[in-house]
């Protein structure tokens, strides 16, 4: 029986590509999923390609549109519908049965009808436990209003990539991940922001959250009323916290773990303070004090130190990494705005607290006490400047070590970048679950299409072609690669917020 | 000053030693020729003070008055009280000192109103610390702008740990961010803090915690040994600061290693590293470290106190947090915090117990049920409601993890 939602039937194909005709009137798109039903079983296809298929051979229908062209012919072709026609190629990615979804393991009978995908075909993608909300199923550039939802400790532990060229949403996408997950109590959050855009400092933002008062915490080097300065006391920073972030040479690190040695938590005052030193060349030491000046902003005039700026102090800040990491594995999350630092010093500033939530979960899994926490996931932009290969070659970092190791410990990395052709194939593929958003470069669609946990070797010209908030979510903890529309964050809003009830102020006096 | 929690000790030396500080910095006020004083909280050690504690503070605050030096409060966590009924409010009406914290509700926006004081034109603003911080509402709607704006000098009070300044001892205190106080002001009394400390930071000079005139816990006898507060003057643009301190009797601290001493053998031990030691007017701490060979009850602390005495002591207290008993198992990974040590605690004898058909963790269902058992009686709350609540609250959830399987639930109450 013939119906409205018919849209082509199968033609040819093989495998790796169904072709079927498209009907007369329907307008397929590229990543429209369709649906080709057996009884009550039925596969998920998705368009992949799309050509012209017709009857009429090549140099007759070239004659054709010449005679229309150039002569004003009204010349038309017998039964123009049946003879020209749209061939769509689909790649089917699942079999659903009434018990049970797979990989397709064979292909739908020859000539079946293909349908469009409707919710009802969707609903056996069920909310998981500790959700993590990735947006809606699109299906094409249609929104299917089924959320999609992934076992959020799962997919933060085992890292995610978020890959876009600039302007495609990625932004959006994060402050929707992050705005969800204040809901649930499974997950710590660092988020490491460059732009100074999640909190929301002068428009929405994770603050306006209802469960922000408890979850959010918010650092700055300007903070607003409320928030925490983001001010580090010298005497917490270690010298491994400079490993693969600042450059230095054997002889200068060799300068920083004598003094450290000796001095503990005074090394970073006496190295800036040494005028000169027995066992360490004077010219390092001026080198060393060179750098300081550059990352820290301390120099000395001989007696007292001088701090530059206001994020290290010697008398503030003594507690902040220790409460960062409280804040984290108390299922937290912490926002560190970086905007006004320079690039190696926000790398410092996010790699101290990437390394001390780290040990700390190293301790916790070591006393068997990991589970008793949430998982914590390290939001960081633009990763290529520490998981780049240049980058990595040069020494490992905190951030390279949680790529790699960070699973075992429940830590999770959320790496966005432009360029993850940058980020060496290992770490690539460590990352199990990416979120592809419009990528025109051709090389970074080959990056993500080669590392994904789904064949989705026939979507790079999907990738290329998705548009601003559209993106494909392929997962190790998915069986199918899921093209996705993520809602405007702004919209998010517009739900109902729950009543809270008005605080009483204390601690002042009313007539 | 701050942190002075008269009437605070339960050992009458230590209570009168408090008090004796108190009237020691008064007396130093005096001398110095002061304006005024700001006290940042807890001046005493509850809202409600014993009589002889009132009696003596109000007879100093009585002598600064009729020195005309005023006095500047706020509540602190301790003498703050929901109700309003404190004893701070008393001697305010008795116009023995004033209270900083007046406000206006201006279009939801608290408005502090500040006093200024008419010696000196300085006008002084202030916000009372409240048990859990629980004075983060009232800086939540704080009119800051209107602070920042205002004319001329101004000192601005608070007792709240403060989040960039806190010490590593107490990272996992409660505390407030900086962000909270309003910037530009003079000078930024603190309390809450028992250690000294003064701070700076972008927007923020002069942020100053004096500590606690006189120790309150055996730890801070054993860490400060005694308190202080700041002498502070402001001429020519500059403030100048002056930690006092405040000592009335010197506290030594007897470290005595036990490991593997009877109790015989430890009161030698005290006698021979106390031989030429002078322990005149003093507070003798002792401080056991080691492994004890018997029972706690074998060391006679009463004869080691007397023995003390008679050296000159006027009082001896005894720290055996260190002291390792045969009978339990050394403790590894001793933990500082609260909720750390409660799941060590949790952790360590949890085996002791069977919870049959328990659908969750020892650990968490411990610490849940602790925490239910442990609710304090809200403000309002009739005290039947509150043993009601807790009882149906507890009942509720062990009847949630299916516990109370086989039991007659109603006769369980």
């Amino acid at each position: 029986m013939i119906t409205l939602d018919i849209v082509g039937k199968i033609v040819s194909g093989d495998f790796s590509g169904v072709i079927i005709r498209q009907k007369t009137g329907v307008d397929l798109e590229l990543g429209e999923l369709l649906v080709t039903r057996e009884d009550n079983d039925y596969f998920i296809m998705q368009i992949y390609d799309i050509s012209y298929g017709s009857q009429i051979p090549e140099r007759i229908r070239s004659l054709a549109a010449g005679l229309k062209l150039e002569e004003q012919s009204n010349l038309s072709f017998i039964d123009d519908e049946i003879s020209n026609f749209i061939l769509v190629s689909l790649k089917p990615t699942l079999f659903v049965t009434p018990n049970r979804y797979h990989l397709p393991k064979r292909l739908p009978k020859f000539f079946s009808t293909i349908e469009r995908i409707t919710e009802a075909d969707l609903k056996f993608l069920e909310k998981p436990n500790q959700p993590l909300y990735f947006g809606k199923i699109r299906s094409g550039s249609r929104v299917l209003d089924i959320d999609v939802f992934l076992k959020g400790d799962d997919v933060i532990t085992h890292h995610v990539l978020i890959s876009a060229s600039t302007g495609k949403g990625k932004s959006n996408l994060v402050k929707v991940l992050t705005y969800n997950l204040l809901n649930e109590s499974y997950a710590g959050l660092l988020i490491i922001d460059p732009h100074d855009e999640y909190y929301g400092r002068t428009k929405k933002g994770l603050k306006n959250h209802p469960n922000a008062n408890n979850k959010v915490i918010y650092y700055s080097t300007s903070p607003t009323p409320g928030s925490n300065t983001l001010v580090l006391d010298i005497k917490t920073i270690k010298p491994w916290h400079l490993n693969g972030i600042v450059s230095l040479t054997e002889a200068q690190l060799e300068c920083i773990y004598l003094f450290y040695n000796r001095d503990r938590e005074k090394w970073i005052e006496n190295i800036v303070l040494a005028e000169n030193d027995d066992v360490v060349n004077t010219q390092t030491l001026a080198v060393l004090k060179r750098k300081f000046n550059n990352i820290f902003g301390i120099s000395s005039d001989g007696n007292a130190l001088h701090f530059r700026s206001g994020l290290f102090s010697n008398n503030s800040g003594i507690t902040t990494i220790q409460n960062v990491i409280d804040y984290l594995q108390n299922g937290k999350t912490v926002i560190v705005d970086t905007s006004k630092l320079g690039g190696e010093v926000e790398l410092l500033i996010g790699g101290i607290f990437a390394e001390g939530i780290f040990s700390k979960y190293k301790d916790l899994s070591s006393k068997g006490a990991l589970y008793d926490k949430p998982c914590v996931s390290i939001i960081i932009e633009e990763a290529p400047r520490v998981l780049g290969k240049d980058v990595l070659d040069k020494g490992a970092n905190i951030f390279g070590t949680i790529a790699r190791e960070g699973r075992k410990f429940r830590v999770g990395l959320v790496a966005i970048t432009q360029l993850p052709s940058l980020i060496p194939k290992e770490i690539l593929a460590n990352m199990n679950t990416k979120i592809i958003m419009g990528t025109e470069m051709s090389n970074e669609r080959s990056a993500l299409i080669e590392s994904s946990s789904q064949d989705i070797s026939e979507e790079s010209r999907n990738i290329a072609s998705l548009d601003i908030g559209e993106a494909l979510l392929t997962s190790t903890f998915s069986k199918l690669a899921i093209p996705l529309k993520i809602p405007l964050f702004e919209d998010l809003f517009n739900q109902k917020v729950p009543y809270k009830e008005k605080t009483i102020p204390r601690g002042v006096d009313f007539d | 000053m701050a942190d002075l929690h008269l009437g605070g000790w339960r050992e009458d030396t230590l209570r009168e030693i408090g008090i004796k500080s108190f009237e020691k910095a008064i007396d130093i006020s005096i001398e110095e020729k002061v304006d005024f004083i700001l006290i940042s909280g807890d001046l005493f050690d509850s809202s409600n003070p014993t009589i002889d504690v009132m009696a003596s503070a109000a007879r100093k605050l009585y002598q600064l008055k009729e020195k005309n030096i005023e006095v500047y409060v706020i509540e602190g966590s301790h003498d703050f009280s929901p109700t309003g009924r404190t004893i701070l409010k008393v001697f305010q009406e008795a116009g023995l000192l004033k209270k900083v914290t007046s406000v206006d509700d201006v279009d939801g926006k608290l408005r502090l109103r500040g006093i200024k004081d008419s010696k000196t034109d300085i006008s002084i603003y202030g916000v009372s610390g409240i048990r859990g911080s629980l004075e983060k509402a009232t800086y939540d709607v704080l009119d800051r702008a209107n602070l920042e704006e205002s004319e001329g000098n101004k000192i601005f009070m608070f007792h709240s740990a403060i989040q960039e300044f806190k010490p590593s001892s107490l990272a996992h205190m409660e505390a407030i961010p900086i962000s909270y106080l309003p910037k530009g002001f003079l000078y930024y009394a603190g309390g809450h803090i028992h250690d000294n400390g003064e701070f700076e930071l972008d927007g923020y000079k002069n942020v100053v915690f004096p500590g606690a005139l006189f120790p309150n816990n055996i730890d801070e006898l054993l860490i400060f040994r005694g308190g202080g507060f700041y002498i502070v003057s402001y001429e020519n643009d500059k403030i100048t600061k002056k930690y006092v301190s405040i000592k009335i009797y010197p506290v030594i601290i007897l470290e005595i290693p036990i490991d593997g001493m009877t109790s015989f053998s430890i009161e030698e031990k005290i006698k021979e590293i106390t031989l030429n030691k002078d322990f005149t007017d003093s507070i003798v701490i002792t401080k056991f470290k080691g492994k004890l060979e018997g029972n706690i009850s074998s060391i006679n602390f009463k004869k080691i106190n007397e023995y003390l005495e008679k050296k000159g002591a006027r009082l001896v207290k005894r720290d055996t947090r260190e002291l390792i008993l045969k009978e339990y198992k050394e403790v590894k990974n001793i933990s500082f915090t609260k909720e750390k040590l409660e799941e060590d605690i949790i952790s360590r004898h949890k085996d002791q117990i069977a919870i049959k058909g328990c659908a969750t963790d020892t650990i968490p269902f411990v610490k849940n049920f602790m925490e239910l058992l442990s609710r304090e009686k809200k403000e309002g709350e009739k005290k039947d409601d509150y043993y009601t609540n807790i009882l149906r609250d507890s009942l509720e959830y062990l009847r949630k993890l299916k516990l109370l399987g086989g039991l007659d639930e109603d006769n369980l109450s």
